[in-house]
C-alpha cells in the first residue's frame, strides 16, 4: 500500500523563555492510505503535538512531512488552509460544535469553503447526518444535543467535505463507555467501509482496540508497535 | 448558509448586548444627523448670502436704527449703485408667540438688490404701487393658509399704529421664491414709506442700509469711505458685506460650529469605545470558535472579514436607524420651528453620516478582526 504519509526526521522543539524543550527528535514514521492508527501515551508525550503537525496546524522545527506527494511542511498558511479544507477532518475531544448554528449548519460548514451549492449541499448534509445515525436532530442546536450526540455531529462535519484523513484527538475522552463504543464504531465504519486514514490519539486502551494499529508514544519515540 | 448568514448569526447570538450596543449607535447617530444638519444647512444659509451686498448699520449694534438722512448720503458715495434700505417689524400673526420675520423695505430698490429672488411681474407690479401690500415667501404663505388679495391684520411686538393699537392692515399681493433652496424665503417684506409714517416713534429711521458697489472690487473702498463719511457723528456706522454680517450675527449666538463638533466627538468617542469593547468582548469569548473556523480550512482573511464585516453591520444597522429618525426629527423641527428652517437632512448629510458610519465600523472591527485572524488554531485542541 502507498504511504498517505510519510515524517521524515522529524524534529520539534519549544522555546519556553531561555529553554528549549525538545518532543521530537528525528522522528520517522509511514501511515498508510486505509489506515486507522491509534496513538496512545502518558500525558506530555506529545501525541497532540504530532497530531496537529499531522494536520498541518503546527509546524515541524526541521524535517520533512510528505502527504500524498505534498511538502506539507512547506506550506504558507494559506496553501495549509486550502488542503486542510480539502484532505482533513478533525474530530475533538470537546466536540467544538458552533453553538449558534444548529446540527445541519454546523455539518454545512465545510462545504462553504468548496463549490457544492444548493440542493448538492443539502443531500451532503442529509448523508453525513443519516451516516451517524442523527437525521432527525439536523434542526437541534449543540446545547440540545448529549455529548455523544454532539460529537456524531462532529463527525459528520469532519466527513462532509468527503477527505481522505481523520484526525481525531481523544474524540471519547469527555464520554462514557458505551457513548464511546458507539462513536468508535462510527470511526471504524468510516475507515472499513469508506476507506477514510484514520489517526486518533486516546488514553483509552479499548479505544485503542478499534483502531488497526497502535503506536505507543513515550519521550518523543515510539515505543512498541501493538498489532491490534 | 453563507458568509453573511454567519456573521447575521454571529451578531445575533447575544441579543441583550446587540440590543444595549444598537441603542448605544442609534443615539449617536440621531444626534450626529441633527447636529450636522444643522451645522451644514446653517453653513449652506451663510454661504447663500451675498459678496456683492453690502450693510450698513449702527456702530453700537445691529438693534440700533440710523437716521433715514444716512440713506441718501451713502447713495452720493463713490462707487456706490444702488442703495436700499430696510428695517424690522417685530410682526406675527395673532400669536405673539409665533413670530414672522417681517421686513419694511424700500421696495423697488430692494427688489432689485435681491434678485435672488423671483417674482411675477404681476405681482411685482402690484407689490410696487399699492403702498399697503406686502409680498411674501411662497412657503410661508401656502403654511399659513393665506391667499393673494388677502387683507391680513400683521401685528408688531414693538411698534404702535399712530391709529391706535399694534395692527398693520397690510394686502398681500403677491409672493417670491427663490431657485436655491439655501436662500430663505420664509420672510415678508412690504412698504418702508407706510410703516414710517404710520408708526408712533422711531420716524424717519432706517434699521440697515443694503449697498451694491458698482464692482465687487471697489467693495472695501465703498466699506471704508461709507464709515469715514459717519465717524464722529452721532450716528456712527459698521459696514460689511452681508455674508460678513451673517457670520458676525451667529458669532454673537456663539461658536456653534465648534459647540456642534465637540458634541458629535464627544459623542462618537463615548461610542467608539462601547462598540469597540463590544467586539472586543464578543471576538475573545470566540476564540476558541475562531481557531475550530480555521481548523477547518478558513483563510485568515475570510475570518478578519468576517468580523470586520460584523462590526460594519453593527454600525451600519443602529446607524441607518439613527439617520432615519433624525431625518424625520430634522424635518419636523425644520417646518415647527421658523429659525431652524434651514435645516435640512441633505444627501451631504447622508454622505458625511454614511462616512461617519463606515468609519466607525472599520475602526472597531479593525483590532478585534487582527485579533481573530491571529488566533492560533492549537487553542482548538484545548479545552475552552
Ligand atoms: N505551544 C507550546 N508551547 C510550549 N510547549 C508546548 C506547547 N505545546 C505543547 N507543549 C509541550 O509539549 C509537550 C507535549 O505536549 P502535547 O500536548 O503534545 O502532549 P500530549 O501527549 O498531547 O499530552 P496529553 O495526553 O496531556 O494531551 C508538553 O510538555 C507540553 O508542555
Ligand atoms: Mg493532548
Amino acid at each position: 500500500m502507498a504511504a498517505l504519509f510519510t515524517l521524515n526526521d522529524v524534529s520539534k522543539s519549544f522555546v519556553r523563555g531561555s529553554d528549549t524543550i525538545t518532543i521530537f527528535d528525528k522522528l520517522n514514521m509511514q501511515i498508510e492510505a486505509g489506515d486507522f492508527v491509534a496513538i496512545m501515551g502518558p500525558s506530555g508525550s506529545g501525541k497532540t503535538t504530532l497530531l496537529n503537525m499531522l494536520g498541518g496546524v503546527d509546524g515541524p522545527t526541521s524535517g520533512e512531512i510528505d502527504f500524498d506527494g505534498t511538502r506539507i511542511d512547506q506550506l504558507s498558511e494559506n496553501q495549509l488552509s486550502r488542503w486542510r479544507a480539502d484532505n482533513v477532518g478533525f474530530i475533538f475531544q470537546f466536540y467544538n460544535l458552533m453553538p449558534m448554528l444548529n446540527a445541519a449548519r454546523n455539518v454545512e460548514l465545510p462545504l462553504l469553503l468548496t463549490s457544492i451549492k444548493g440542493k448538492d449541499r443539502k443531500a451532503r448534509v442529509d448523508a453525513a447526518l443519516a451516516l451517524v445515525g442523527l437525521a432527525d436532530r439536523a434542526k437541534h442546536s449543540p446545547n440540545e444535543l448529549s455529548g455523544g450526540q454532539q460529537q456524531r455531529v462532529a463527525i459528520a462535519r469532519a466527513i462532509v467535505s468527503d477527505p481522505k484523513l481523520l484526525l481525531c484527538d481523544e474524540p471519547t475522552g469527555d464520554l462514557d463507555r458505551a457513548t464511546a463504543d458507539e462513536i468508535l464504531g462510527i470511526l471504524q465504519s468510516l475507515n472499513e467501509k469508506f476507506g477514510k486514514t484514520i489517526v486518533m490519539v486516546t488514553h483509552d486502551p479499548q479505544a485503542a482496540k478499534y483502531a488497526k494499529r497502535t503506536l505507543h508514544l513515550d519521550k518523543g519515540a515510539f515505543v512498541e508497535e501493538v498489532a491490534a | 448558509m453563507t458568509d453573511f448568514s454567519l456573521v447575521l448569526r454571529n451578531l445575533t447570538r447575544k441579543p441583550l448586548r446587540l440590543g444595549l450596543t444598537l441603542f448605544a449607535i442609534f443615539m449617536a447617530f440621531l444626534i450626529l444627523t441633527v447636529l450636522i444638519a444643522f451645522q451644514l444647512g446653517f453653513d449652506r444659509a451663510v454661504e447663500a448670502t451675498s459678496e456683492e451686498r453690502l450693510v450698513t448699520i449702527s456702530k453700537i449694534n445691529f438693534t440700533v436704527n440710523l437716521p433715514i438722512g444716512h440713506v441718501s448720503k451713502i447713495r452720493a458715495t463713490e462707487h456706490v449703485e444702488q442703495v436700499a434700505y430696510a428695517d424690522w417689524f417685530g410682526g406675527y400673526f395673532k400669536e405673539p408667540s409665533e413670530p414672522l420675520v417681517m421686513f419694511a423695505v424700500s421696495p423697488e430698490a430692494y427688489l432689485e438688490l435681491y434678485d435672488e429672488l423671483i417674482m411675477d411681474d404681476d405681482a411685482r407690479a402690484a407689490f410696487l404701487q399699492n403702498k399697503q401690500a406686502m409680498v411674501m415667501g411662497e412657503g410661508l404663505m401656502r403654511e399659513y393658509g393665506f391667499k393673494v388679495g388677502d387683507r391680513v391684520p400683521m401685528r408688531s411686538n414693538i411698534f404702535q399704529h399712530r391709529d391706535g393699537g399694534n395692527t398693520w392692515e397690510l394686502d398681500l399681493v403677491g409672493t417670491f421664491r427663490a431657485d436655491d433652496p439655501a436662500v430663505d424665503t420664509r420672510y415678508i417684506i412690504f412698504h418702508h414709506d407706510n410703516f414710517n409714517e404710520s408708526r408712533t416713534f422711531g420716524r424717519d429711521t432706517v434699521g440697515w442700509v443694503i449697498i451694491k458697489a458698482d464692482n465687487p472690487a471697489n467693495n472695501d473702498a465703498v466699506m471704508a469711505a461709507i464709515d469715514a463719511q459717519f465717524a464722529n457723528s452721532p450716528n456712527e456706522t459698521s459696514t460689511s458685506t452681508e455674508k460678513a454680517f451673517q457670520r458676525a450675527f451667529v458669532a454673537q449666538i456663539g461658536n456653534i460650529g465648534l459647540i456642534i463638533m465637540s458634541v458629535v466627538g464627544a459623542a462618537l468617542f463615548v461610542i467608539l469605545m462601547i462598540v469597540g469593547n463590544a467586539m472586543m468582548m464578543a471576538i475573545r469569548e470566540r476564540t476558541g470558535e475562531i481557531a475550530v473556523f480555521k481548523a477547518l480550512g478558513f483563510r485568515s482573511g475570510r475570518i478578519f472579514a468576517m468580523v470586520l464585516g460584523e462590526s460594519l453591520m453593527l454600525s451600519l444597522i443602529g446607524g441607518l436607524a439613527g439617520l432615519a429618525v433624525g431625518a424625520v426629527l430634522v424635518g419636523v423641527a425644520a417646518s415647527a420651528i421658523p429659525p431652524l428652517a434651514f435645516m435640512v437632512v441633505s444627501t451631504e448629510v447622508m454622505v458625511v453620516t454614511l462616512a461617519v458610519m463606515l468609519a466607525l465600523g472599520v475602526v472597531t472591527g479593525f483590532f478585534p478582526a487582527r485579533t481573530a485572524m491571529n488566533t492560533t488554531i492549537i487553542t482548538a485542541f484545548q479545552k475552552h
